[in-house]
């Protein structure tokens, strides 16, 4: 194999353990067990500086902005594992976790805001104590707290089995957070059976402002029978249905609102949200059935919606829609899967950016385009054929298998004086005549009005 | 493509076949470069490897040429071979890891380099078992390291970890 010219000695040059670059050490570092890594922290300062700073790419203690006014703070059972973190929860269980207490308490001073990003396997959870003893003392009535829990840690914290009431150490956790915890988001897959949320854990996180629960499991995880969630000063609520069964939401002064892939419909009283007093500023629906039907949904709720996207297949109640649409002055953004037989006369004049999705060329209804050219504050425009929610394969295929048969003149828009961009897709959507006039339109509107913003 | 030479920072050349060099990242991405500039018939293609030592090149070269060969085996054997090659190629890496620190400290750089993934979980694995279950002074003495911190900051450290030593 090896053919020497020369046969150079090994030049011995003098490295040792500190000259190697920093992502060969941690990764040197990263198998090692916990005693090893506060060990190595004791044999030089090299080391004992590596050991609590943060690697260049997120981890333990990533996305760290170096004002040290904000912070990121990622507990996992592993000291660099950051976001991949979870893709490989089930392999890695190592020992290496690395205690943010030293870390939390070097900054603390000048901290305002902390983000947690808390997993951690049951094998480590007496270790949270530490971490809210830490928590708590360097918190103060200023600072901005987020949690971010994953999976297993969910449900080590939020849930016990069905007629199990929570352990000492779960009651601790969320009571240490009364009043200080301001955004929860929450994430779990875990599918163990029989296991039910604890509401009453929630409850005392009478300060939070932002949740976000998302559940990748069956229902049967998550049940909740009959409970009130009383959050009094929640802003953002996102939830998806898995979240909970028979649950009233009773989020008075919430203004932006994400619900995803909720199945059933509200009137078969699957969830209850209580919007009382709630003027939404933006509100993102997805797969939802007859949301506006309900009775949480008055239209006085929307009155000052900038942002609305709906992206249902299923009915959506398009009466109370195109009833609450004209009077939603404020809105802005308007991101809407267009439904066979839909035709919206008449739009806020305030939108400033417009998508409609079809999910098929068929529903194109080009009588749309005059209550489009009557927003004179329109700066983004997209019409697009195609369907972007999830577990849509076949209305993907739909999408594709269209024929060209979309068309529309669409010069009148040469009027929209603010209009920058203008999106239509895919091109085999449309017909040639329309495709020609697209072109046509582009040259007119950039000779005439010097935009060069345009896509096509 | 035909073999090409790898040309150490000490001038020494080493022939091999451009599949086994691929095994390298940096010099597959090399590779893909004078590919694209030359096309594929360009004579014998010369890669000066700068950072790595004659020596040093040679064991790494060793892997990539056992690993490939491993590759070939596992390819070919039936199911019921796979337990017995796979004991072949734990056998052969544990005697292949056998080096000195100094060794393994240049090994690791090169691997690190040369982007050979399977050689440098071998030298970081080989590394981290230096340290497993070694005092701090013990650490100290095996990497040629010295003391550089104050009693005080030794006694803060101390304190700190004390959650994780109890």
């Amino acid at each position: 194999m090896s053919q020497q010219r020369s046969r150079g000695k090994h030049k011995a040059v003098p490295i040792t353990l500190e000259c190697l670059p920093d992502d060969l050490l941690f990764q040197i570092i990263k198998p090692l067990d916990l005693q090893d890594k506060v060990g190595l922290q004791h044999v030089s300062r090299k080391l004992y500086d590596l050991l609590l700073r943060p690697p260049p790419e997120e981890g333990l203690w990533g996305e760290i902005k170096l004002s040290g006014e904000d912070i990121t703070l990622y507990a996992t059972t592993r000291p660099w594992g950051g976001r991949r973190f979870l893709e490989d929860w089930e392999e890695e269980r190592d020992e290496g976790f690395m205690h943010p207490r030293v870390w939390l308490v070097k900054r603390a001073p000048h901290m305002t805001r902390i983000s947690c990003y808390i997993a951690i396997s049951e094998e480590k959870f007496y270790m949270l104590s530490g971490l809210l003893a830490e928590l708590s003392r360097v918190i103060t009535p200023a600072t901005e707290l987020s949690i971010q829990l994953i999976e297993r840690c969910t449900m080590e914290l939020l849930y016990c089995e069905a007629g199990k009431q929570p352990d000492k150490g779960m009651i601790d956790f969320w009571h240490t957070l009364s009043g200080r915890l301001t955004v929860l988001e929450i994430d779990t897959s875990d599918n163990t059976p029989n296991l039910q949320l604890q509401p009453q854990l929630l409850r005392q996180l009478t300060a939070l402002t932002a949740l976000t629960f998302h559940a990748g499991g069956g229902p049967d995880v998550n049940v909740l029978v009959n409970n009130t969630l009383h959050l009094p000063q929640l802003r953002t609520l996102s939830i998806d249905n898995y979240w909970a069964k028979d649950l009233v939401l009773d989020c008075p002064k919430v203004t932006d609102l994400m619900l995803d892939y909720w199945g059933g419909t509200l009137e078969e009283d699957v969830v209850h949200l209580v919007f009382l007093q709630a003027r939404l500023e933006r509100f993102h629906v997805r797969q939802s059935e007859n949301f506006m039907m309900h009775a949480g949904f008055p239209v006085a709720n929307f009155l000052d919606v900038v942002s609305l996207s709906i992206a249902c297949l299923e009915d959506v109640g398009e009466e109370e829609l195109f009833t609450a649409l004209p009077l939603m002055k404020k809105l802005q953004t308007l991101d809407l899967v267009v439904h066979q037989g839909w035709l919206l006369r008449s739009l806020p004049q305030s939108l400033c950016e417009v998508t409609l999705v079809y999910t098929t060329a068929a529903r194109w209804d080009e009588r749309i385009v005059p209550a489009l050219q009557q927003l004179p504050e329109l700066e983004c425009l997209k019409i697009l054929i195609r369907w972007s929610g999830e577990d849509t394969d076949s209305e993907d295929s739909d999408a594709e298998e269209t024929p060209a048969t979309l068309s529309c003149d669409l010069r009148p828009f040469t009027a929209l004086r603010k209009l920058r961009t203008f999106q239509v897709g895919p091109r085999g959507a449309w017909a040639p005549s329309s495709l020609r006039a697209l072109g046509e339109l582009q040259d007119e509107l950039v000779r005439s009005s010097g935009k060069r913003h345009w896509k096509f | 493509m035909p073999d090409i030479v790898l040309r150490s920072n000490d001038g020494a050349d080493h022939k091999i076949s451009a599949s086994t060099a691929r095994l390298s990242r940096t010099v597959a991405s090399l590779l893909q470069d004078l590919e694209a500039s030359k096309g594929e018939d360009a004579e014998l293609l010369i890669v000066p490897i700068p950072n790595v030592c004659n020596c040093t090149l040679k064991k790494v070269l060793d892997f990539c040429e056992q690993q490939r060969a491993f590759d070939d085996l596992v390819r070919a054997s039936p199911a019921a071979q796979q337990p017995e090659v796979t004991r072949k190629t734990q056998a052969w890496r544990e005697t292949y890891m056998k080096v000195s620190t100094d060794e393994l400290y240049h090994l690791v750089m090169a691997a690190h380099y040369l982007d050979v993934p399977g050689l440098l979980g071998l030298c970081t694995d080989a590394m981290a078992d230096h340290i497993r279950g070694k005092s701090p002074s013990q650490v100290r003495a095996c990497f040629g390291l010295k003391p550089n911190l104050s009693p005080e900051e030794e006694d803060d450290i101390r304190r700190s970890n004390l959650w994780a030593l109890s």
